[in-house]
């Protein structure tokens, strides 16, 4: 089953919009701003797993260091090349690990571990830059769905939540002009709009779970049926 | 409806509908007087239905003048006066692109705008959208981007007749029906009346009734 709006990716924009609208405060730009900051905020605060990817991109290496994509939030593999495209075998790993029992062999001789780093400040940073023959690194890295600025990416279905949450907190910091049913009425489509998409996408993951569980065990029983 | 016809309309309510020759009134006075009204009530309606009607709006097209420029950081345009009509309505109702489709953000102080680039978000959203700040006391539009050379301006104006391009002879004084009817109520209760009005010359004499020596009366 598909989700209508699943894989529509709409801009934060969108719902900021939307929240003018309702709030009627279309002719004026003055609170677009504060309005950006908490539709993104609402789509951190959403946290489904629609709003988690898994990402891969290539990075420049310049005095052994290389700035992290935005939205980085775990390492899952690198791969090093040459400005020829020529890939080293160079297993990197992260210092935080290795010294994670209490024991730091990083400066021993002999392991097998050519090099270690660690991720610093929005950067991958090289221990032994001089040691790298690498220009550029090819990341494979957990991220939250983000743009190019670092602002949450948001699907259709997320946009009524979105919409509600900048409502919200727009009628709370205006509290003097609007009536608390009104304020209200805002959080609790807000709360049942956050409930609603966070079932939804853990309901649509366990549905493709079950979907490779069962194409695993069709594969095992059939080929245990064909040893027979 | 012109300038003049609102300005008669308004002598008549002042005058209880009766207008005679004798009934003098400084147009410019009256303009001024035209023009709080109309301020007055378009701030009313807006806070009862929360809209502003087209009929209001006006449209500037800023120059830019080279030696108006104080920083290379923002482009200074001189623009009228504008009706403030709440804490969230300053009077501009469009400031963008000189084709209108693309409106830039608006800063209410330099206080507000030095605090938001302190902010991630913020921070991208000034960098992505053209932000403009409205300094009301100089009368300047502070557009930040120094690439703007050309812009559109609407608003409400609060002297409509002095916006460039406007002939008060021709053109319709930018107001409704509805508003034009408040305006006349408000002066009819005197509302504004009082504050505004200047007296009316009675004696026909090439001279300002106002300015004849009365005779005091002593003892």
């Amino acid at each position: 089953m598909i989700e209508v709006g699943k894989y529509s990716i709409v801009s934060l924009q969108d719902a900021v919009e939307s929240a003018k609208e309702m709030l009627r405060i279309q002719d004026t730009t003055e609170f677009d701003g504060f309005l950006l900051r908490k539709a993104d905020e609402a789509m951190r605060h959403v946290g489904d797993l629609t709003t988690y990817v898994k990402r891969a991109c290539t990075l420049s290496v310049a005095d052994g260091r290389a700035k992290l994509p935005m939205g980085f939030i775990r390492l899952l593999g690198v791969r090093m090349s040459d400005s020829n495209g020529n890939c080293f075998d160079q297993p990197y790993l992260d210092l935080a690990f290795i010294t994670d029992c209490g024991c730091d062999t990083t400066a021993t001789n002999g392991n097998s571990y050519h090099d270690v780093f660690e991720v610093q400040d929005g950067y991958i940073v090289f221990h032994n830059p001089n040691d790298l023959s690498a220009s550029e690194i090819k990341l494979a890295y957990l991220s939250r769905s983000v743009d190019d600025d670092g602002l949450m990416l948001m699907s259709e279905r997320h946009e009524r939540g979105v919409e509600a949450y900048l409502c919200y907190h727009f009628t709370l910091s205006f509290f003097e002009k609007f009536p608390v049913n009104i304020r209200q009425e805002y959080q609790r489509i807000w709360k049942n709009q956050k409930q609603h998409l966070k079932g939804m996408a853990q309901r649509e993951r366990f549905e493709e779970n079950k979907r490779e569980i069962a194409a695993v065990l069709n594969a095992w029983i059939t080929s245990d049926r064909n040893d027979r | 409806m012109k300038t003049k016809d609102c300005i008669e309309l308004i002598q008549l309510a002042d005058e209880g509908g009766v207008f005679t020759d004798e009934s003098r009134y400084d147009i410019g006075t009256m303009t001024a007087v035209l023009n709080a009204a109309r301020g007055f009530a378009i701030a009313e309606m807006y806070n009862k239905n929360n809209r502003i009607h087209p009929n209001f709006l006006q449209r500037v097209y800023p120059k830019y003048e080279k030696d108006l420029q104080q920083d290379d950081c923002y482009v200074m345009f001189e623009v009228p006066k504008t009706v403030e009509i709440n804490n969230q309505i300053d009077g501009l109702m469009y400031v963008g692109t000189i084709d209108g489709k693309n409106s830039y953000w608006k800063v209410r102080t330099r206080m507000q705008a030095n605090s938001r680039r302190n902010h991630r978000i913020h921070s991208i959203a000034m960098a992505k959208h053209v932000h403009f700040l409205h300094d009301t006391t100089r009368g300047y539009l502070e557009v930040y981007d120094d690439k703007v050379k050309y812009i559109l301006v609407e608003g409400i104006f609060s002297d409509p007749t002095t916006i460039p391009g406007f002939n008060i002879e021709e053109d319709d004084y930018p107001i409704t029906m509805n508003a034009m009817k408040r305006v006349e109520d408000m002066v009819r209760q005197g509302t504004i009346r009082d504050v505004l009005r200047v007296p009316i010359n009675k004696i026909s004499n090439s001279a300002e009734d106002s300015n004849i020596k009365r005779d005091v009366q002593t003892k």
